[in-house]
């Protein structure tokens, strides 16, 4: 069976709970308040609802409506018996007060049997005032005739008879006021109860519903979390304990962000496995370009010796010269081919990086270097313990294409000066190899370091061109960066590091 | 002499005749005989069913692209062979690849040389293979190779 939406605590949003647990136990008091404004706003009507004051009121009126009388009355008796004007006067005040009493008394009075006690009142009061004008000589048209003695006899029956009603409708009015308040009493009481039952109610819902939200949140929270974790781990997701609140959509974006994470990935896989297929083709182009295109080298040398061996009876000094130039071209490319291919191999060798010692290789370079090229002198002054945690077979390649260079570049230079030291940028060790020889002009720096190319001539300083570009895919590998300095004819300064600079 | 004949495995027309040439130019006259693949070169090692096997060489030079059976397979069947298993192999290849080079020792061969491209290296480099392998290096006879039963032999 299912609950219509709206009953289903599930089906509401965060705000949603959150406002129904902190609304739920204040709305009874809400309640309260309104209803108790509303109530003080009520009483605007008149005071006479009030049975209590109504009672009072009543009270006034019918004393008052019988003193009239009684003052009507003793001015009609000294008119009779004096015949002088006071007690006529008197008379007539009274009577003259009476009518605004009644209607007073009128008003006042709601309850139907004190209604009918009235209408018995009036009556009275009607005879009487009738009575009254048969003492004072002027009776209202139609009065019965009667004697003196009579008059007076009936007037004081009147008053009696007011007397006693007057005292039986006060008592009449005034269990009515006492039933009323108790009423009251019992309906504030009821209506505190309420109140009472209402809060206690709806704080239990409250809390209730507190416990609910805190529950279903953690639970379907932790179960994000858990998704979370699985989608890192690369398993699909679970679904979360039923709910429609916002980590619902939170846990919606998380499956919509691993299903385009699965989609890069499948690319990411392609892409590499093409990667694969290419860097195998690399391979397989390498393998015979070392096969392949040395065989044929090695015949255009070895034949043009066969040439110049067989026929040299035959051959004339431009011939032999012509050989040597084929020889020397053979040989050449032969060197070509292997640095390509060793430049090649850097890219797939494996990186070791163990503490090495910069200055003793350099100090071995540069030693070496000397030993080859007797006929040079050359300062070098390299900056001692200097260490790098680097590839150290790659480091060597490193310092030896930038101190070979370094020594050829110096070969046309008086006093020739190499200079290898480091200075800390930042966290980061610069190395640098200076020479005073050939130099270059900076507007070709950016062709330092591609392979094959050279900013000197051949004729004057030899090599092929690809000893800057080793070391730039060395010092990359590393993480690094190489960069170069330099004037012609004012010496080069090549700079490199070997791990990554940490933007600042 | 016996012992100073070479087995020559390459296919190139122009490497053998460059190998040739660089032995006489350094002086030695060994009897070399070619093979110009690895089938030619088991036969020779092994025979045929119309051939019977020839003498073993003092030297087998392999190249390790061959058409055919590779330099690599033609190894593994001397090493496999009691008959052959102990005469010595020089590599002599173009390859500057790493893996071949492991490959090569990981199947037992004796030596790794690659073929230079200046004909005047080639020259040392026969040189030094012929007064190397042929002169100081000694090596079991193959008789006695053959009639050897033990651990070592393939099963």
């Amino acid at each position: 069976m299912r609950l219509p939406r709206f009953l289903r605590w599930s089906a509401y949003g965060l705000r949603t709970k959150g406002l129904i647990v902190v609304g739920l136990p204040v709305l009874p008091l809400a309640v309260f308040w309104l209803v108790s404004v509303l109530a003080v706003l009520g009483q605007q009507q008149p005071a006479a609802t009030n049975t209590e004051a109504r009672s009072l009121v009543v009270q006034a009126s019918l004393a008052r409506v019988f003193s009239d009388l009684l003052d009507a009355d003793a001015g009609a008796r000294n008119f009779l018996l004096t015949g002088s004007g006071p007690g006529y006067r008197r008379y007539e005040s009274a009577l003259g007060r009476l009518a605004p009493d009644l209607s007073a008394l009128d008003n006042a009075v709601i309850d139907l049997e004190l209604r009918a006690s009235l209408m018995t009142l009036q009556d009275i009061v009607y005879d009487e005032i009738g009575v009254l004008g048969r003492m004072t000589g002027s009776p209202p048209a139609g009065f019965p005739a009667m004697g003196e003695v009579a008059v007076l006899n009936r007037s004081s029956a009147n008053l009696d008879r007011l007397r006693d009603l007057s005292a039986a409708m006060q008592a009449r009015q005034a269990a009515l006021a006492e039933t009323q308040g108790l009423q009251n009493y019992r309906r504030r009481l009821a209506y505190f109860f309420a109140f009472l039952v209402a809060s206690f109610v709806c704080a239990a819902a409250g809390v209730m519903a507190a416990l609910m939200l805190a529950n279903g949140v953690s639970r379907r929270a932790s179960s994000l979390a858990k998704n979370a974790d699985r989608l890192a781990h690369g398993l699909p997701p679970e679904p979360l304990p039923v709910g429609e609140d916002e980590i619902g959509l939170v846990d919606a974006r998380l499956r919509e962000a691993a299903r385009l994470l699965g989609r890069r990935e499948v690319e990411l896989r392609e892409r590499t496995s093409q990667l694969e297929t290419a860097n195998r083709e690399l391979e397989a182009f390498s393998y015979s370009v070392s096969h392949d295109l040395r065989a044929p080298l090695r015949a255009i040398d070895g034949f043009s010796d066969a040439i110049e061996t067989d026929c040299a009876a035959e051959l004339n000094d431009g011939g032999r010269d012509s050989l040597r130039r084929i020889r020397a071209a053979a040989k050449r490319m032969g060197t070509l081919i292997d640095e390509l291919l060793s430049l090649g191999r850097l890219g797939r060798t494996e990186l070791m990086r163990e503490v090495v010692d910069v200055s003793a290789a350099a100090s071995s370079i540069a030693a070496d270097l000397s030993r080859n090229h007797p006929d040079r002198q050359v300062n070098v002054t390299i900056a001692s313990k200097l260490t790098v945690k680097a590839d150290p077979e790659l480091l060597k390649i490193v310092l030896h294409n930038l101190l070979d260079n370094a020594w050829k570049y110096t070969g046309k230079t008086p006093k020739p000066r190499v200079e290898v030291g480091a200075l800390m940028n930042g966290c980061v060790e610069v190395f640098h190899v200076r020479d005073n020889g050939a130099g270059f002009d900076m507007a070709h720096a950016h062709r330092l370091f591609g392979p094959f190319q050279r900013l000197h001539p051949e004729r004057d300083f030899e090599g092929i061109g690809i000893g800057l570009a080793t070391v730039q895919r060395i010092v990359r590998r590393h993480g690094g960066r190489i960069w170069a300095e330099g004037a012609v004819g004012s010496g080069a300064t090549f700079y490199f590091t070997l791990e990554p600079e940490k933007a600042a | 002499m016996n012992q100073t004949s070479i087995l020559l495995v390459d296919d190139s027309d122009d490497d053998v005749e460059l190998t040739l040439r660089a032995f006489r130019s350094y002086g030695a006259t060994p009897d070399i005989q070619v093979a110009r693949d690895g089938d030619e070169a088991i036969e020779t090692l092994f025979g045929s069913t119309t051939m019977p096997p020839r003498r073993l060489p003092a030297l087998v030079l392999l190249d390790l692209k061959l058409p055919g059976l590779t330099g690599f397979e033609v190894l593994s069947r001397i090493r496999a062979h009691p008959r052959t298993r102990l005469v010595p192999v020089v590599i002599l290849t173009h390859s500057t690849e790493r893996t071949d080079l492991a490959d090569a020792y990981g199947l037992g061969a004796n030596s790794y040389v690659r073929k230079p491209v200046s004909f005047r290296e080639f020259v040392d480099t026969a040189g030094l293979l012929a007064r190397y392998w042929l002169v100081l290096n000694e090596v079991p006879e193959p008789s006695r190779s053959t009639a050897v039963k033990g651990p070592t032999e393939p099963q």
